[in-house]
């Protein structure tokens, strides 16, 4: 057994350094796709923070003061529950206090001087309000109506701050992911041809291997150790840009006025590290796989 | 130990270079196969090892018909057989120890089997005192050596020679057919393709004999015609 991990990574260390410029080429491909892969995530998990009190087609939120009483919360309900033709009874939702200020630590995230200032007990809470008609005229009188009620303390709607930033993410997610995807791509088919360049180099061990009954196994091993390691040290390099991107991201974000919104955008330092090694995964598993299959591939030359 | 019924092997649509070849030999045999170039010598062997599939026919290993080996069994096939060729096919980069460790390395042999084993088999083929030699150090003749070391090394009950003095002066030759000949009497099978006469003749030992991929003659103790 020692022997044969020996063997093994004996071998992958002669063939990274036989073939350090291809070697080098993956790697820095990898890492840049990686890091594109990343920045998606975080730039997707920053409009999800922006979107989230819009989620589920909701396009009318009714704050309601925090000091309200049950009846007064109840009448709130009963007049817009009152229109069962224009708003959609079944998805609408009142989220008490914990519950909204829950929601608030994620849109709040950072902006720690506003979030400092909410309590579970002074936050309004809100009714989230799905219509059923598509009349944007109708929504919005309707939204004057639920003004006037009493210890109501503002009605938001989606039409105005909801559909530029939703218009925005769609595009930055589809041109981030095509592009991850297109660089992905690139970084395996680069890993493939260093798998392909090393086994050639090889090509007289390989096939005095085969004739004295070694497994294909073991002589693939080698080399998806050697593309593994690929994507590994690009999953590395690429984790160390997403934190430094995200670190200049979030200090830049710090310099905006507190309450514009912007601050949403920057996403917490647990999901930061979710994805980074999310990031080493996807970068080690898709260079053995992508070697793997090459040297499946170049065993029977 | 190895019988072929009816074997035809075809390369490409139309090229034959087996015809409907059948023989049987026993275990501890030692058989020539010879005939012009191009006459299916090399692909005979190739058909032994499972580097080819026959178009149609058996071929049976050991009591196995190796053609309905599933690939992941073939290398435990190979781990029986030993492969000589007449280039030898030794790493250049490696010396006679590791060139000879390596056919033990790769199977997966623990390491005190092979300090073991590879020192006896190089004193048996004659290079006890050239261990750190690297094969371009090496005569053509001690090369073959050690690929016959390396192919006996495991022990094999079957050793496939494919021109194996081919590119040797006569008398370095007869030294390897010695080699051989102390192989086979340790009990392993033998079947050396050969277009040499003179070693077939010396020999005198069971000859088959091909032409274009047709076997000719099968004959007990026989000579190169
Ligand atoms: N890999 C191959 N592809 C196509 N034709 C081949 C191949 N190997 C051998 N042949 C053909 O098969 C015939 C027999 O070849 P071979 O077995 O090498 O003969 P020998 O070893 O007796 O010289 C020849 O006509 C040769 O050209
Ligand atoms: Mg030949």
């Amino acid at each position: 057994m020692w022997s044969r991990i020996a063997y093994a990574f004996r071998e992958t260390w002669a063939s990274f350094r036989r073939n350090l410029t291809l070697t080098a080429a993956a790697v820095v491909t990898s890492a840049i796709s990686l890091l594109l892969v990343g920045a998606t995530f975080l730039i997707q998990r920053g409009f999800d923070n922006l979107l989230v009190r819009w989620k589920g087609d909701v396009q009318m939120i009714v704050f309601v003061a925090s000091d309200a009483a049950p009846e007064q919360i109840a009448y709130i309900e009963e007049v817009i529950k009152s229109q069962p033709a224009v708003i959609d009874l079944n998805n609408l939702k009142y989220l008490d206090k914990a519950a909204s200020f829950e929601e608030a630590k994620v849109i709040f995230t950072g902006d720690p001087t506003l979030l400092s200032l909410l309590t579970p007990e002074t936050i309004p809470t809100q009714f989230k309000v799905v219509p059923l008609t598509g009349d944007a005229a109708l929504v919005r009188s309707l939204a004057e109506q639920y003004r006037g009620l009493p210890k109501v303390e503002g009605v938001s709607l989606a039409e105005d701050e909801f559909q530029v930033i939703s218009t925005l993410s769609g595009f930055v997610r589809t041109v981030t992911i095509v592009m991850s995807v297109v660089l992905l791509g690139v970084a395996v088919a680069l890993i493939w041809n260093t798998i392909r360049t090393a086994m050639f180099a090889r090509r007289r061990e390989i096939e005095v291997m085969k004739l004295v009954g070694a497994t294909n196994w073991f002589i693939r091993i080698p080399f998806m150790l050697e593309g593994l390691l690929q994507g590994l040290i690009g999953g590395v390099a690429s984790c160390g840009g997403l934190w430094a991107l995200n670190r200049a991201w979030t200090s830049g974000v710090a310099g905006f006025k507190p309450g514009t919104g912007i601050s949403a955008l920057v996403v917490p330092g647990s999901y930061v590290n979710g994805v980074m090694l999310m990031l080493l995964v996807i970068g080690a598993l898709a260079g053995a796989i992508g070697s793997g299959i090459a040297a499946s591939r170049f065993l029977d030359v | 130990m190895i019988r072929l019924d009816n074997v035809t092997k075809v390369y490409g649509t139309d090229s034959v270079a087996v015809r409907d070849v059948s023989f049987d030999i026993g275990k501890g045999d030692f058989v020539f196969l010879v005939g012009p170039s191009g006459s299916g010598k090399s692909t005979l062997l190739r058909l032994m090892n499972r580097q080819e599939r026959p178009e149609r026919g058996d071929v049976w290993i050991a009591g196995r018909n190796i053609n309905e080996l599933s690939d992941s069994r073939v290398p435990f096939l190979r781990r029986g057989m030993g492969n000589v060729f007449q280039d030898y096919k030794l790493l250049s980069n490696k010396t006679v120890f590791e060139n000879v460790a390596f056919a033990l390395e790769v199977i997966g042999k623990p390491r005190h089997v092979i300090r073991q084993q590879v020192p006896a088999v190089l004193e048996l083929v004659g290079l006890e005192d050239k261990h750190d030699r690297l094969p371009d150090q090496l005569s053509g003749g001690e090369q073959q050596r050690v690929s016959i070391a390396r192919a006996f090394v495991n022990r094999p009950l079957i050793m496939l020679a494919d021109e194996p003095t081919g590119n040797l002066d006569p008398a370095t030759g007869e030294g390897i057919m010695q080699l051989l000949d102390s192989i086979n009497r340790s009990g392993t099978t033998v079947v050396m393709a050969t277009h040499d006469h003179r070693i077939v003749n010396m020999m005198r030992k069971r000859v088959i004999q091909l032409d274009r991929g047709v076997l000719v003659r099968d004959q007990e103790r026989g000579v190169y015609e």
